[in-house]
């Protein structure tokens, strides 16, 4: 079968990821904000005659923006030729989404659009009709609801209709007056042009001259460059095989043109196409939509919500509220689940113990087994329904709409670190992982807030972390566990507004973006998709154990049982005489053991390790289980201190990777030197103050 | 020159020493004595810079800075201060003589480009005198500009107007320029929750952006809540959350 490449543009939030899912049967991250998806992701499906790449892009307002986000669906276009364009609108805020249709069109590649959220149009009084539409504009347009599985069939024999019918037009060469020609709309006899008056000869210009450039180039591709460059777009002459020469030439002629338009039109080019093709888009969603006057109390209520969350006082404690809720859950029903989990690891040990003792196996592999291997893994695997649990919930507010509102409120608590509302979601995604909570910051707009809030971002406990600090507070604070974690993750909110406050201090002076947030509506979560995200992340995490904690503690292991003779995990072993030395380090922080100064250094790997390598180590010189044997190492006070020195060093392998990606080197150092001196000193405070208090 | 010291000498003072022993002599013109923290009030710097400035110019010869921390200045110091002072009279005179730029514009310029244009500074005086020696001539220049400037000037200007609002609009904290009748929506009152429409925007970038969401001119919104520099409002079922920056860019006006 045929191969075809089909890309997927829309507004941010119209539903994209949600049909890639539904068509290429993956699990790519949905929610309802604008910007959950910042990276192209590539899926496969199979239309009736062809296999299908399926690319999702981040989500995209229009040709004039700022975020990385969004400059990246707008690359694509640029640097890419699909074959088909799935264009996915919210049919219930037309007059924008047919606006980027619009824009679409200068592209010239066919395009499929798809009307997402049917189920909805009822509830809004809305009917939509599509074949009033394809009159009007040549694309095919078909009516779905990605969450609910509607209308699919339907876009799938669309889509392969569209692909064969662009098979036979391939290879011939497009006609300059084809591609030039942008009078669409035509309605009875009304002809209506896509761009507005007085521009196209600009932009045929700008066309003729990247033609005589780059006569070997794409030409639908010039074409749309040649709208972009009058509109001021400088992305293009960065994509485009330009040479210098030939930049300040097109530069030249587009300010003149530019100029020409403005003294014309008083208005800036960009603006004045905008302008242009709202009025159409607005006139167009006229024609085609019928509203019906409908129960207004769903605006009435989320109004009077919106309010309540966002305001002043209030909206912060709400947000806590949540958040208190959410930890409180997450612990009460996770308990039990946890104990069986234990038990059951216990029953394994001891009957594999029994079984290789009964065969006479070696000391090394009974060793390797019942110290190295089972412990580890299941003193992590114990904390996989809290981690499932904590998901759920997540996925339960990602889905509400909540998500857009919190960032709303908290803009004023995030300009204490110079930053804007629109960095609280990167921060919140922190909670789960901080790796696709950084590449999150890609939907701000200056390079200044995507690196502060990177900076700040590993300080927001991730849930590798959790286990640890459940496992602590359970065994220190039986009574208040869930407040004492509670606090830990406060405390890391704090401390990294803090971090953004100096951060900002010494390198950045001025703050400029500006915040304008759409507030998409509220939606009744899906118990559904929070089950597939709890699901997901439980297979994550059983990942996670197989590959960084099996490996890790098997490593540790033979660190710990060699040289052949001496105790497993004695002092006198390999990782216990490299490990002594470094422990007087530890010793003012109140947990001076060299097996803890292993565990934090394995931890380095992945945070889950830090309780792994404590199980393997601790049990097996006490002969305890790891909650009885921790009281003999911690008490109270330095048990605290230790959470918090987790809670605030050198992030996992992972997360330094992707700083150093997403900021650069200096800043990924400049990020693991603060955090060593953070956790030091701010671990020692603790240390120093609960002895006293306790 | 005056005093036997040559303003073209390779011991030129460097611009901003020159702007300092300008304040020095400008102050001594209005009072007895001048104190170091005088010279960092007007010229708006630090005082440890302020200070090595003193220090250079004390050694130069052209100040006093005695024990008791007052500053004098010396005759040779009066001569330079003089030298720069007229050199910077030509320029202007030159360019309100020849340009179309502003005073004030004018003003603001003269002491950037004064020491650079210090060499040609007696061609400057030359066109000067010559054209107030020659009033007739200067009538018939003055003709010929504004007949070459009548097509150009148009254009120029809204050229400019356009980079200014594109460019810089954007980024500057500029007073409401009153562009519009209308009022910020930041200005609005929480309580009055009445519809206002949009007569106007103000800012490049920040326009497109809020058009490309769905927010264009003549658009009827509410605004449901305006708390501390967060504005919440409302066009048909779209819902936006304003930073201050951006509800002071939409201007607005009441509507029944
Ligand atoms: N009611 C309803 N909700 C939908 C439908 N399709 C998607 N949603 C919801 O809309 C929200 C946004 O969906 P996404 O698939 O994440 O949107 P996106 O376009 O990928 O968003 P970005 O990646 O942020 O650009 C999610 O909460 C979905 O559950 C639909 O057909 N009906
Ligand atoms: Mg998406």
């Amino acid at each position: 079968m045929n191969k075809k490449t089909v890309a997927i543009i829309g507004n941010p939030n119209s539903g994209k990821t949600t049909l890639f899912n539904v068509l290429t049967g993956s699990n790519q991250k949905t929610g309802n904000w604008s910007g959950v998806t910042v990276d192209k992701v590539e899926g496969y499906f199979s239309t009736k005659n062809y296999n299908v790449t399926l690319v999702d892009l981040p989500g995209l307002w229009g040709f004039y923006s700022d975020s990385e986000d969004e400059i990246l669906a707008k690359r694509y276009l640029i640097e890419n030729s699909p074959d088909c364009i799935l264009i996915i609108i919210d049919g219930t805020m037309l007059e924008r989404s047919l606006m980027l249709v619009l824009s679409l069109l200068d592209r010239k590649i066919p395009i499929l659009l798809a009307i997402n959220m049917a189920d909805e149009l009822e509830s809004y009084g809305i009917t939509i009709n599509t074949d009033k539409l394809e009159e009007f504009l040549p694309i095919k347009t078909v009516t779905i609801s990605a969450l609910k599985e509607l209308g699919i069939d339907s876009l799938l024999e669309n889509l392969d209709s569209i692909l064969s019918s662009s098979d036979k037009e391939k290879n011939e060469r497009v006609e300059n007056s084809e591609l030039l020609n942008s009078t669409l709309l035509e309605n009875k006899g009304k002809e209506i042009n896509l761009i507005p008056p007085g521009m196209q000869i600009y932009i045929d210009d700008l066309f003729q001259k990247l033609e005589e450039f780059l006569p070997e180039f794409d030409r639908k591709i010039l074409y749309f460059s040649s709208v972009l460059l009058l509109c001021l777009d400088n992305l293009v002459y960065d994509l485009l095989p330009l040479n210098n020469e030939q930049k300040l030439y097109l530069s030249a002629m587009v300010k003149e043109y530019a100029a020409n338009i403005i003294r014309k039109y008083k208005q800036d080019p960009a603006n004045y196409l905008i302008d242009y093709r709202y009025s159409k888009a607005k006139a167009l969603a006229n024609e085609i939509a019928k509203h019906k006057e409908t129960n207004k109390t769903r605006f009435v209520l989320s109004d009077a919500l919106d309010r309540i969350v966002i305001s002043k006082f209030g909206g912060l404690l709400i947000f806590l509220l949540i958040m208190f809720l959410i930890f409180q859950l997450t612990f009460t029903i996770s308990q039990p689940l946890s104990d069986l989990i234990e038990k059951l690891f216990d029953l394994l040990s001891n009957s594999v113990e029994n079984f290789l003792l009964e065969i006479g196996s070696r000391d090394f592999l009974i060793s390797l087994l019942i110290n190295g291997i089972i412990p580890p893994i299941a003193s992590v695997a114990a904390f996989i329904p809290s981690v499932g649990i904590l998901f759920f919930f997540i996925s339960f507010l990602e889905d509400s709409g909540y998500m857009a509102r919190a960032s709303f409120m908290s803009d004023k608590i995030m300009h204490i670190a110079g930053l804007h509302g629109k960095s609280f979601i990167p921060m919140i995604l922190g909670f789960g992982c901080n790796v696709p909570a950084i590449m999150a910051t890609r939907t701000l707009e200056t390079p200044k807030d995507r690196i502060i809030t990177i900076l700040m971002n590993p300080l927001m406990s991730c849930s590798a972390r959790l286990p640890v600090y459940l496992l602590f507070a359970q065994v220190f604070f039986p009574k208040n566990a869930s407040i004492v974690v509670f606090s830990l993750y406060l405390l890391g909110v704090i401390l990294s507004l803090l971090v953004g406050k100096i951060f900002k201090f010494i390198y950045f002076k001025n703050d400029d973006a500006t915040l304008l947030i759409d507030l998409p509506p509220y939606r009744a979560p899906s118990l559904k998709n929070a089950f597939t995200v709890m699901s997901l992340k439980v297979w994550d995490f059983l990942k996670r154990i197989i590959v960084y904690v099996l490996t890790g503690s098997i490593i540790l292991w033979f660190l710990s049982y060699f040289p052949a003779g001496k105790a497993y995990g004695s002092e006198e072993s390999i990782i216990g005489s490299l490990a002594k030395v470094f422990t007087p380090i530890l010793k003012p922080l109140g947990f001076g053991y060299w097996q803890v100064f292993v565990a934090l250094i394995f931890g380095f790997i992945g945070k889950e390790l830090v309780i792994a390598s404590l199980a393997s180590l601790l049990t097996s010189t006490t002969g305890e289980s790891l909650a009885l044997a921790l009281p003999l190492y911690f008490n109270p006070a330095s048990a605290y201190a230790f959470l918090v020195f987790v809670l605030l060093y050198i992030p996992c392998l992972a997360t330094v990777a992707v700083i150093r990606k997403e900021a650069g080197k200096k800043w990924m150092w400049i990020a693991i030197f603060y955090q060593t001196i953070l956790a030091y000193a701010v671990s020692f405070g603790f240390y120093k103050l609960l002895s006293v208090l306790i | 020159m005056r005093n036997g010291i040559s303003v073209f000498s390779s011991s030129r003072l460097s611009p901003s020493l020159e702007d300092y022993l300008l304040a020095i002599a400008t102050l001594l013109k209005d009072q007895k004595t001048v104190r170091l923290r005088d010279v960092v009030k007007v010229m708006g710097v630090s005082s440890p810079s302020a200070n090595s400035a003193v220090k250079i110019l004390t050694d130069r010869g052209y100040i006093i800075h005695d024990k008791y921390e007052h500053i004098d200045i010396t005759p040779s110091g009066i001569a330079i201060a003089e030298d720069i002072l007229n050199r910077r009279q030509t320029i202007t005179d030159f360019f309100k003589l020849f340009t179309s730029l502003d005073n004030l514009y004018i003003e603001k310029i003269v002491c950037k480009i004064e020491h650079y244009l210090s060499k040609c500074i007696k061609d400057f005086e030359n066109l000067n005198s010559f054209f107030k020696n020659h009033p007739q001539i200067y009538q018939h220049f003055k003709e010929y500009v504004s007949i070459q400037n009548q097509n150009k000037k148009e254009q120029e200007d809204e050229y400019n107007t356009f980079i200014h609002d594109s460019l810089l609009l954007d980024e500057s904290d500029e007073e409401d320029l009153g562009l519009f009748n209308g009022k910020p929506v930041l200005l609005l009152n929480n309580a009055k929750e009445g519809k206002y429409q949009i007569v106007g925007f103000k800012g490049f970038k920040i326009q497109l952006r809020l058009k490309q969401m769905g927010i264009v001119m003549n658009d009827k919104i509410k605004v449901l809540n305006n708390q501390s520099g967060q504005v919440l409002i409302a066009k048909d079922n779209l819902r936006f959350g304003l930073g201050r920056g951006a509800a002071m860019h939409i201007y607005v006006i009441k509507v029944d």
